[in-house]
């Protein structure tokens, strides 16, 4: 499966739209894994790859709780990414891979926020006495410098992150089916202890575990229908 | 334009310039622009006001509006600069707290298990879109809400913000979150197992939520499983290329 440069463009953007989401602009899903994923996957015609690499990568996001100061990961270019590498493959092969890209990619992308961050203080201190002063202008200029640094960040991850995506594809090619296999197994062992640690993380006991383990049980009962 | 949609659609961007002095506080400030328009024809006033709503904040950001609204009220109904000051300060961490168990413990997670229920049963990327548009409905419903609840409260933002019954909704969503990924997690498995419905991926899955969940409970000091997962994969390349 090949893509036209105009293709591969339209990605990086949708992975730059997804950066911003993450903490300056709207907040809305678009950074979430599977929504960046299952949106590059249709912009890339592989609607099912992007839907199951953007699936279990989310598994790992749920544990995460993006609370103020915190660091922590940036799944959205790093899911394009991975979507990416493993696009037009067979993903009982390859997700596993797809998945240990996303990952590498989100912890890597996670640690240029707190760098980000540092450049926005320089600003602030730059503007200090005019913010003191009560500048409008000042806020603006503060606040405007803050979202074009955010949009840089994010355009050089959503450009970072096609770029391994294609050299991936190019010169690492895909796993064998069996070590393919085995990869996926444990991405989605992975995946299932994220959601685990997540759930009672943040449960504990008393009535959300309660609700939880209910859900569980119907869970399993679905699924044990013929 | 009035001046309260105008700041909506500012607290939609109100993180941008984050920092780890005055956190949210610079885009609280640009948020509060257009409502404290009607001070400008006292300069004084105004920059003060300016000011103030720059310094230090930080709240949940789809109900800082709440603090924004109220702060800009208080300004404008010519109240102390400290005691505004005070009012910022004690909406800071409940308006964190609330907003933190609502949405980042409550509604993403469980609008998120709830697409991938949906996506497992064959719903495919339409779970994708109408997750997603209802989350969006819901987060521009709650910042032009907190904005407007706090706007017409001022001084009385607390009182208004416990009638509201938003803490309420936080346990009721917080339940429905937990049932929801509950349902998820045997669900998606069966998915990933396909057509064959593979039991060594229902294996790796079970062992994986045991794992976790044992791990939160004993508060074992493990990695985060992104990077279990990492170490994991590298052992199996090891393994792999060793036998090969």
């Amino acid at each position: 499966m090949t893509w036209s440069f105009g293709t591969l463009a339209v990605v990086g953007v949708w992975a730059t739209i997804a950066g911003l989401d993450l903490v300056s602009v709207l907040q809305v899903l678009l950074s979430r894994p599977l929504v960046a994923g299952s949106v590059a996957g249709w912009l890339l015609g592989d609607v099912d790859s992007g839907l199951r690499i953007g699936a279990a990568l989310e598994l790992f996001a749920l544990d995460v709780v993006p609370v103020g100061s915190s660091r922590y990961p940036d799944f959205g270019a790093a899911t394009v990414g991975a979507v990416l590498y493993g696009a037009g493959t067979d993903w009982t092969a390859t997700l596993g891979a797809s998945v240990g890209i996303g990952i590498m990619l989100a912890i890597l992308g996670g640690a240029t926020l707190p760098a980000t961050r540092r450049l926005n203080a320089r600003i602030v201190r730059g503007y200090a006495v005019r913010l003191a002063e009560g500048d409008p202008r000042a806020v603006r200029a503060v606040h405007l410098a803050g979202l074009t640094h955010d949009l840089v960040r994010s355009a050089m991850l959503g450009l970072g992150a096609v770029g391994v995506a294609l050299l991936a594809r190019r010169w690492l090619a895909w796993p064998a089916p069996m070590l393919g296999q085995l990869l996926t197994a444990v991405a989605l062992a992975g995946g299932a202890w994220a959601v685990g640690h997540g759930a009672a993380a943040s449960a504990r006991t008393g009535p959300r575990w309660r609700w939880a383990i209910a859900g569980l049980a119907i869970g399993l009962i679905l699924v044990g229908r013929p | 334009m009035s001046q309260v949609f105008r700041s909506a659609v500012r607290l939609l961007v109100v993180q941008a310039s984050w920092t780890y002095e005055r956190l949210q506080g610079v885009g609280i400030g640009y948020a509060s622009l257009p409502l404290l328009q009607p001070l400008k024809p006292d300069e004084a006033r105004y920059r003060a006001a300016v000011g103030r709503s720059a310094e230090y904040f930080n709240a949940h950001p789809y109900l800082a509006g709440v603090a924004v609204g109220a702060a800009a009220k208080a300004e404008l109904d010519g109240v102390s600069g400290a005691t505004i000051q005070r009012l910022k300060t004690a909406l800071a961490g409940p308006l964190g707290s609330l907003g933190d168990q609502f949405f980042w413990i409550g509604v993403c997670p469980g609008v998120i298990a709830l697409m991938l229920i949906a996506i497992a049963l064959g719903a495919g990327f339409g779970a994708v879109i109408g997750g997603m548009a209802f989350y969006l409905l819901v987060r521009l419903g709650v910042t032009v809400w907190g904005l407007r609840l706090g706007f017409r409260s001022g001084l009385a933002v607390a009182g208004a913000l416990t009638k509201s019954g938003l803490a309420e909704w936080v346990r009721r969503v917080g339940l429905l979150a937990g049932f929801a990924v509950g349902v998820m997690v045997p669900v998606i498995a069966r998915w990933f197992g396909g057509p064959t419905d593979r039991p060594v991926v229902a294996v790796a899955v079970s062992l994986g939520l045991a794992g976790g969940i044992a791990a939160a409970l004993a508060r074992f000091r493990v990695p985060a499983s992104r990077r279990l997962t990492l170490v994991a994969m590298g052992g199996v390349l090891l393994w792999y290329w060793s036998f090969r």
